[in-house]
């Protein structure tokens, strides 16, 4: 994806979850959004996105209605569920602590 | 909730899949439009901003297969998908189909016949309840050419009542018994057997009851139990039978039981079974077999060095000991394996034949799809264009090969059943437990089961290429073959042949040895010789000389029907391997103590030796030598090279038996030619002749020999006739001509080469259908090659060997290949084979010959294409 990062194998899922803590929101809005939050680093690509939204769907951590947006347009909405606020707190956790593990080996240097 | 288990999921999506395509196809939608919006707000314009969305969405497409595949139960769906499409691709390629099919049906179906075959004689639990403590016992002494010795009753009756090891044990002796009654007399095969035999099996009677103890004693009560088959047929199932009585050998006995169906012991054809009447105080007679049923705890070595040492102290105090050391010893062996006997290798080794022909099938079969995928390519580069995954792919064609394989199986348990039924009628004497050969459910699941390493073998490789192809559509339009799936063509083809030349190679060992013994002399003359077996029997025939009576009239009857030129009679014919043998000495040449070497026993009447064609030197046995004269015998070249090698054997003495008395000498007058007493492959054994007048064994059953002018079955019905003339209650039986008995012995032989021979020519023909589809592969996909080779001047012949060349170093190196693998392979055959080495350099020779023939056949047709090959066409074809 030309001068932007590709996403770490693994953390798009918990991307997903964050972002969908915060409010429900479509499938597009959610790609916007982490590019937003990312400061245009990462680029959402709609190949993973969309099967990524499936597997989170079946696996129960959100679940989907079709709404009508601002713009009066209908559009399905994504929303965390109770068990995939769990999961985000466990995958978050896990990530910190990769994280903080790789930047000390990297500071250690 | 229960939604979100998997299996649960995977129906639910299932069943709603037009809804689930419909909103991911509105939610693309939507996220289209929103990025156009976005990018006109960004300021490109109505194009710019529709093709960049649509740019960013990376191939509608490809990202609706992504998310399908990410969805639960897509596997299923895709199977399901795929079950459909293959079946379609089949249907739409029927000679690729039917190829392929024919291909995989002969491999399974001959591996489902020959495990059947396997399972039948080799596997299958005897049919009595826990089989694998029965044994059966026997003496053995080999330094007396004794490798199996009966027992004598005296033996039997200590064993049984002193053996730790036994929990029960009983013995018996099969023989002949004359059948007469209500209908025609017949010859039955009969069992003498002591009181527990049939509790030692574990079988109960269905009608009746079994033998009692006070029945089995000398002249315990006449009795008989008889089996299902003879209840059926002679009696027609009539439930009155027992308690009613037969004439068995002009003895009236009552039948006490009906066996029931499928009981076969102690032989597949015994028919009734009658008290043996133990008489423990003969200690001589060894004419016995013993079985016996384990107790739980012992082992068979364990059983077998038992009986040895009670065999051992009861030889001890016998009159005369055998020497410390010697060799004698009591074989306890498995029932089941004392009953597979010899068969076990012969069935191995078909096993591996039949595996290799499966083998062969597959690497066709792979051949066959790996040129369909070179054929598919375009459309499989499209379908991975439109987003199906290279696994995706893989998965369709190995579910296509799953659909083939599975019909190949399907027809592959149709081609079982017709062996299987080939086989039952065949003449299959020296195999045993074969009556009970049939394709059961065991064997059609384990045609089912091959489906799945069939389809493995075949399919892998060609799914594997595809995953390759994904640059296929940039390729272009030509339909050539690519140069790795070229040199996977080549090792297909190549193992084939490798594979093949295994097999020919063991065919042609066997074809060698079995044509070598084909020619081996028997010792006699089998052509144009009738014989038919008859047993004397009852108060009509109580007395030697009453034999003799009938003798001398049936010979002279049966010499005087036309076209009969000679006619003998002797207890044993050769060939049949039935007969007695006893220890013997000649004079000079006595062995103290017990061991003494052993000959086979033939008592004979004048006239045998010319009717059967048996040289003869000194003179036959004549009327003279009757009980009153001087005892005389004749030997057999065998026995009389041993003691006097200068050929003087006529006039020297001879003796046989336990008798060491004076009398016991007789006068060897003739010297005849050595005959095989079993098949053509045993070793000569030596034989001793005595005239039948002198004879103080009773000899109930005899063998007429007739030697006719033209074909021997012409004469049969006169001379059958003639002997119910002389005795129409007397039964004959086992009328058949000499060559029919030789090749009957060399049944066996005769099926493992049949049947390997039949592998061979399948594989054969498939590695040449195999190479014959490489080729024209080869030739198709190099036409402009060919065409611009043409135009430049190169004559057809050049073309034509071209390929034929390339087609032909094919075959050459699968034959280098296979040639060692043969080698190590035919080693296996080992005692199969009769005087032939198994690296026998001729028939190596003649397999490569008749592999380079095929190999050049199935190039040829390719060739011929190639040479004309027309240079306009070709190139216009671009």
């Amino acid at each position: 994806m030309n001068n932007r990062a590709e996403l770490l194998q693994g953390t798009l899922d918990l991307l997903v979850l964050r972002t969908l803590a915060l409010e429900p929101m479509h499938g597009w809005g959610i790609g916007q959004r982490i590019q937003q939050l990312s400061r245009d680093v990462f680029q959402v690509n709609q190949g993973s996105l969309y099967p990524a939204l499936v597997r989170l769907e079946e696996s129960g951590w959100i679940a989907s209605e079709w709404r009508v947006t601002e713009h009066n347009r209908r559009a399905k909405f994504y929303r965390l569920t109770a068990s995939g606020r769990k999961r985000m707190g466990e995958q978050t956790l896990r990530w910190e602590r990769l994280a903080g593990a790789v930047s000390r080996i990297l500071q250690g240097t | 909730m229960v939604r979100r288990w998997k299996p649960v999921r995977a129906f639910w999506n299932l069943l709603g899949k037009g809804r689930l395509e419909r909103e991911m196809d509105d939610e693309l939608r939507f996220h289209l439009d929103r990025q156009i919006e976005a990018n006109l707000r960004s300021g490109m314009s109505q194009d710019e901003a529709r093709r960049r969305a649509l740019l960013d969405l990376g191939g509608g497409e490809q990202v609706r297969q992504r998310v399908r595949e990410a969805r639960a139960g897509f596997r299923l769906e895709a199977l399901a998908k795929d079950l459909r499409f293959g079946g379609r691709m089949l249907r739409r390629h029927p000679g690729f189909t039917a190829v392929a099919v024919f291909t995989l049906a002969l491999g399974i179906g001959a591996c489902t016949a020959i495990f059947t075959l396997v399972e039948t004689v080799l596997l299958r639990p005897l049919p009595y309840p826990e089989p694998d403590r029965l044994v059966l016992f026997l003496q053995s002494y080999p330094s007396a050419g004794l490798d199996r010795w009966g027992l004598s009753q005296f033996l039997f009756a200590s064993f049984r009542d002193q053996s730790r090891s036994f929990e029960r044990s009983a013995a018996y002796s099969s023989t002949g018994l004359n059948l007469a009654g209500r209908e025609e007399p017949v010859r039955v095969q009969g069992a003498q057997v002591t009181w527990g035999y049939f509790e030692v099996l574990g079988v109960r009677p269905a009608l009746g009851r079994t033998i009692l103890p006070e029945e089995d004693v000398p002249g315990g009560s006449p009795v008989c139990l008889i089996s299902d088959r003879l209840w059926r047929t002679r009696y027609h199932a009539d439930l009155m039978i027992v308690g009613s009585s037969l004439r068995l050998d002009d003895v009236g006995r009552q039948v006490i039981g009906v066996m029931p169906p499928g009981f076969a012991a102690p032989r597949p054809d015994t028919d009734v079974w009658i008290p043996l009447g133990l008489d423990p105080s003969r200690r001589f007679g060894f004419w016995l077999t013993g079985i016996a049923r384990l107790k739980p705890d012992v082992t068979v070595p364990g059983a077998g060095a038992e009986v040895t040492g009670l065999q051992w102290s009861l030889a001890r105090q016998s009159e005369s000991p055998p020497e410390p050391g010697a060799d004698l010893g009591m074989l306890v062996m498995p029932l089941r394996e004392a009953l597979v006997g010899d068969t076990r290798r012969p069935l191995l080794v078909l096993s591996g034949a039949v595996g290799l022909v499966l083998l062969i099938a597959c690497a066709n079969t792979a051949s066959l799809l790996l040129g369909r995928v070179t054929a598919r390519r375009r459309e499989l580069a499209l379908r991975m264009a439109l987003g199906a995954s290279p696994g995706r792919i893989a998965a369709q064609l190995l579910t296509e090969t799953f659909l083939l394989a599975a019909l190949g199986a399907s027809a592959g348990a149709l081609v079982a059943v017709w062996l299987v039924a080939l086989l039952g009628r065949m003449p299959l004497q020296g195999i045993p437990r074969v009556a009970e050969l049939q394709v059961t459910m065991g064997a059609l699941a384990f045609a089912a089961v091959l489906a799945l390493p069939a389809s493995a073998l075949s399919g892998l490789l060609p799914a594997l290429r595809a995953r390759g192809l994904d640059a296929g559509l940039r390729g272009g339009a030509r339909a050539g073959v690519g140069a790795g799936t070229r040199r996977l063509h080549h090792v297909l083809v190549g193992s084939q042949m490798a594979l093949s030349i295994t097999l020919l190679v063991g065919a042609g060992l066997l074809l060698r040895s079995f044509l070598t013994l084909l020619a081996v002399d028997p010792g006699f003359r089998p052509e144009n010789l009738l014989t038919l077996r008859f047993s004397l029997s009852g108060e009509r025939y109580g007395s030697t000389e009453r034999m003799t009576l009938f003798y001398d009239e049936l010979l002279r009857q049966v010499r005087d029907v036309p076209g009969v030129r000679s006619a003998g009679l002797i207890s044993n014919l050769p060939i049949q391997s039935d007969g007695w043998s006893d220890g013997y000495a000649v004079e000079g040449h006595e062995t103290p103590g017990a061991v003494q070497p052993n000959a086979m026993i033939r008592v004979a009447l004048p006239g045998y030796f010319e009717a059967a064609g048996i040289p003869l030197r000194g003179r036959d046995f004549g009327p003279q030598d009757d009980a009153g004269a001087q005892r005389v015998a004749i030997v057999d070249e065998t026995l009389a090279r041993q003691y006097w090698p200068a050929g003087d054997a006529v006039g020297g003495r001879i003796r046989f038996g336990w008798d060491t008395s004076e009398q016991a000498w007789m006068t060897i007058v003739g010297v005849a030619g050595a005959v095989k007493h079993s098949g053509l492959e045993e070793a000569w054994y030596p034989h001793l002749y005595l005239p039948f007048r002198q004879s103080q064994e009773t000899v109930s059953e005899m063998h007429l020999a007739v030697r006719t002018e033209a074909d021997p079955g012409s004469s049969a019905a006169i001379i059958r006739a003639r002997v119910a003339g002389l005795d129409p209650d007397l039964p004959l039986f086992a009328i058949r001509t000499m060559p029919e008995l030789v090749s009957e012995s060399l049944a066996r032989q005769r099926l493992v080469y049949f049947l390997l021979a039949s592998f061979a020519a399948t594989a054969l023909l498939m590695a040449a259908v195999g190479l014959y589809g490489v080729m024209s592969l080869s030739v198709s996909g190099r036409v402009q090659e060919l065409g611009v080779r043409t135009a430049l001047g190169a004559d057809r012949g050049h073309l034509f060997r071209l390929v034929v060349g390339e087609g032909m170093r094919l075959a050459g190196l699968g034959v280098l290949a296979g040639v060692p693998a043969a080698l190590a392979a035919t080693r296996l055959l080992g005692s199969l084979l009769y005087e032939v080495s198994p690296a026998d350099p001729l028939t190596l020779g003649a397999v490569v010959v008749v592999l380079g023939m095929a190999a050049f056949g199935a190039c040829c047709l390719p060739a011929l294409r190639a040479a004309r090959v027309d240079p306009i066409v070709s190139l216009r074809c671009e």
